[in-house]
């Protein structure tokens, strides 16, 4: 027993929560490099970090709500809406850039907090509020630019003030290395800090863990998930804009159907749905999982409904293996 | 001599080391009532789980009419002719009354369809039979939790049985409806079978039993048979004669006021209660489940809100009072379910002593680990927390272990008043002494403590005033000269 802690305080990898799927993607990494030729290229590796990086944006926020407990359906809506309504405002609305980045953000941010105080003020389930504001934010999109595409190009914000940079961060490079990856890594970063070294992950962890205790302790129940939720919110929001900037144009059915890829990513990165458990670190590999699994079987010469059943396999072999471990314990 | 139904020997059970059970004896005999009886945490609940195969015994026999038998599963259980009522009714609420009688009883009007009618009929004659009032097309969740209760009964009385076992059934009911349960005991036991009721109440005890079984800290203290049932004596049995009055040697000076509840109601369970606490004081609340004790605790913490009345701190008058702000002023709350409310199984032994003081562990935000490392390994050393590490898991520790967490969890907060509700349920003896004199010496320190408990020993081991409650009101407040004066708390509280 006592060697046992001493390993574990040691961090030794094979005793960590990430464990088991730190183990499935190498094994996917070593089976993609075995069978594929271009799969182990630099420029195939950055293509999937490249891929990735919106999911992984929104996995990160996405880790946070479920850590305290809660779930979140509307981020593809949310994801699909600020980045065309960012559009909007650079193009017909003349706002500059930063600007409209700007209240992309705050309105994903927006989303966010109404998600957060419908489900702690009026007490309506996570799954239902979050049900309707994908609907609702979906038919937003949809009404506004009635069904048609929004494109952000040299025509249509020649005379946007910093129409460049918005560009470079979509499509621009920083050597071979595509900015969007530069972006992925700083929220990683930020969302790492905030929910493994701040007092606000703590409370998260607290709260999704024993939310009836979290209150006897005093900590503010419903703060700390409304706070769960706006920064899901404004991470969707930044990922929208991203995905505007690199596609450059969007429409009312941008992001349909991704929430599933999030909440997909962020389960098999071991984030327990009925809360309390979850890491950025394996929110990030659980996106690298999905990420690599995807590149692998295009390269493979996989049919897109293989992918789809594949990685349908995987979130259910993930969390398998969590409850597993979990009742060992 | 009448045949022996059930016979229990030897009976040890324990929980991560700590033994519950220390070899329990008890024998039932066909067509008697015996009432099981006990302070919280002597093992009752435990006994009657290991007898409705909930939970396994570590050693020890079972004789059900004189067979050895296994009681490995609840259905096993049932097999063999227990059933329980345990403190929840187990009706389906969304069901009439006639439908869920229908559920457990052999009454089948037809094959293959169900038929409402039939059904109703069946019920409403089972009903009368049983000499239950209830209209049995009315909903089940439309009925009153005493009404359910009875319902549940009903449903029981539908199935074979032998021996059914009744966990404090009464404690939440009215007269009439306990009066109707009375009834039913007896015409039950007149057909040969057997009653094993637990309860608190010992009035109740000596009306409906036919023998009195005493447990006290997990064993057998002794049995009583119905020309020796006094309300003394049983409550000698169950407190132990002379145990628990701790001698004290320095004498408390109460301070200022810390916390002052002025004429208190919430709806249904507090009526019009006013408390005060003072710096350097214990003050205890005593009262048997349902008095509405437990609410006191949560009202004076913010975790319920009043309906009327008024909360002060140092003499302030709360308003929109909550549990944040009560943590803010230093207030430190223990609360009564251990798991469902006080621990945070997800974190490790390290975050749960820090949880409650956020501030002091973190710099703008950022976690100070060093800190909350240092303070937590300053409460294990003090409180002597048995851990291998203090990033180990909660889960594993024992269940005395985790109280004496949360209760450090309360310490670090270095409170001006701490409210502890049950704090010492379901612990072994040693932790419990080890708590009581946590609480004494917090108070010689200056913090204003109120006691809510069940137990007489512990109320009457630490506190300064003892506040009666019964019903949902204050029954009457006892200093600490007069609630030693023999009998005279358990007088007030039976």
């Amino acid at each position: 027993m006592e060697n046992a802690l001493a390993l574990k305080e040691k961090k030794n990898v094979f005793r960590m929560k990430e464990a088991g799927v730190l183990i499935a993607l190498a094994i996917l990494f070593l089976f993609f490099c075995l069978t594929t030729d271009s799969f182990l290229t630099a420029q195939n590796l950055l293509n999937i970090l490249r891929q990735v990086s919106l999911l992984g944006i929104m996995t990160v926020g996405m880790t946070m709500v479920l850590v305290t407990g809660e779930f979140d359906l509307s981020v593809g809506s949310t994801f699909g809406m600020t980045g065309m309504l960012a559009g909007i405002f650079m193009t017909s609305g003349g706002m500059p850039v930063w600007l409209s980045i700007l209240l992309g953000i705050a309105i994903g941010l927006g989303i966010g907090l109404v998600n957060g105080l419908l489900v702690t003020y009026a007490k309506i389930p996570s799954f239902i509020v979050t049900l309707g504001m994908l609907n609702v934010a979906r038919g937003f999109a949809l009404v506004v630019t009635g069904g048609l595409v929004v494109a952000v190009n040299d025509k249509t914000a020649r005379d946007v003030a910093g129409i460049e940079s918005f560009f470079f961060i979509g499509g621009g490079k920083v050597g071979e290395i595509p900015v969007m990856i530069f972006l992925f890594i700083a929220v990683i970063a930020v969302g790492f800090f905030l929910l493994h070294r701040t007092i606000i992950g703590f409370w998260m962890k607290a709260v999704g863990g024993n939310a009836s205790a979290a209150k006897a302790v005093g900590i503010n129940v419903n703060l700390v998930k409304i706070t769960g939720f706006a920064i899901l919110g404004a991470l969707a929001g930044l990922a929208g804009i991203i995905n505007l900037a690199f596609l450059t144009n969007v429409q009312g059915t941008t992001g349909q159907g991704m929430e599933l890829n999030v909440i997909a990513a962020t389960v098999i990165g071991g984030t327990s749905v009925s809360g309390g458990e979850g890491t950025i670190l394996g929110a990030v590999i659980g996106v690298l999982l999905t990420g690599v699994l995807n590149n692998g079987l295009i390269l493979i010469g996989a049919s897109s409904f293989i992918q789809t059943i594949c990685i349908g396999a995987v979130i259910i072999g993930a969390v398998a293996i969590d409850v597993w471990t979990r009742k060992k314990q | 001599m009448r045949q022996e139904l059930l016979r229990l020997v030897g009976i040890t059970k324990s929980y991560y080391g700590v033994k519950v059970l220390n070899g329990v004896n008890l024998n039932i005999l066909k067509g008697e009532t015996v009432v099981l009886m006990g302070q919280n945490g002597a093992g009752k609940s435990t006994l009657i789980r290991i007898l409705c195969g909930l939970i396994q015994k570590n050693d020890g026999r079972i004789y059900i009419d004189e067979t050895p038998t296994e009681l490995s599963s609840p259905a096993e259980a049932r097999n063999v002719g227990i059933h329980s009522i345990l403190q929840e009714p187990m009706v389906a609420p969304n069901l009439t009354v006639a439908e869920n009688i229908f559920l457990y009883s052999t009454y089948r009007p037809s094959m293959w369809t169900y038929r409402g009618k039939a059904v109703s009929r069946n019920a409403e004659l089972l009903l009368k039979e049983l000499g239950i009032s209830m209209n049995p097309d009315a909903y089940a969740k439309d009925l009153s939790m005493s009404q359910q209760f009875l319902l549940f009964v009903a449903m029981v009385m539908c199935m074979k049985s032998k021996l059914i076992i009744m966990d404090e059934t009464t404690a939440s009911m009215n007269a009439a409806d306990s009066a109707c349960i009375y009834n039913i005991i007896e015409a039950y036991k007149s057909r040969g079978n057997a009653v094993l009721l637990v309860t608190q109440d010992i009035q109740e005890a000596i009306r409906v039993a036919d023998r009195i079984a005493v447990l006290r800290d997990g064993s057998n203290v002794g049995m009583l048979r119905k020309k020796d049932f006094s309300v003394q004596k049983i409550v000698r049995m169950m407190t132990g004669k002379d145990e628990g009055f701790l001698p004290r040697e320095t004498v408390r000076i109460p301070g200022r006021e810390v916390l002052r509840i002025e004429h208190a109601v919430i709806r249904n369970v507090v009526q019009d209660v006013s408390i005060s606490v003072r710096a350097g004081e214990v003050v205890g609340v005593a009262g048997l489940v349902g008095s509405g004790k437990s609410w006191i605790a949560k009202a004076a913490y913010g975790l319920a809100r009043l309906d009327k009345g008024n909360v002060y701190l140092m003499g302030e008058r709360q308003r929109a009072y909550s549990a944040c702000k009560a943590v803010k002023r230093k207030i430190a709350y223990i609360p009564e379910q251990r798991i469902k409310g006080g621990v945070f199984g997800n974190l490790t032994i390290e975050e749960n002593i820090v949880a409650a003081i956020g501030k002091k562990i973190s710099v703008a935000g950022f976690m100070k680990h060093r800190m909350s490392r240092y303070v937590s390994k300053q409460f294990i050393r003090r409180l002597d927390i048995s851990v291998q590490s203090e990033r180990q898991q909660v889960n594993s520790l024992s269940g005395g272990n985790q109280q004496k967490l949360i209760v450090s969890r309360s310490m670090a907060q270095n409170p001006v008043l701490l409210i502890a509700d049950e704090p010492t349920n379901g612990l072994d003896i040693t932790t419990k002494e080890e708590l009581k004199h946590i609480f004494c010496e917090m108070a010689e320190s200056g913090v204003g403590v109120l006691l809510v408990s069940s137990n007489m020993q512990e109320i009457l081991s630490v506190c300064d005033r003892v506040v009666v409650m019964s019903g949902g009101r204050i029954k009457c407040t006892l200093s600490r000269e007069e609630a030693l004066c023999e009998g005279r708390l358990a007088e007030e509280l039976y």
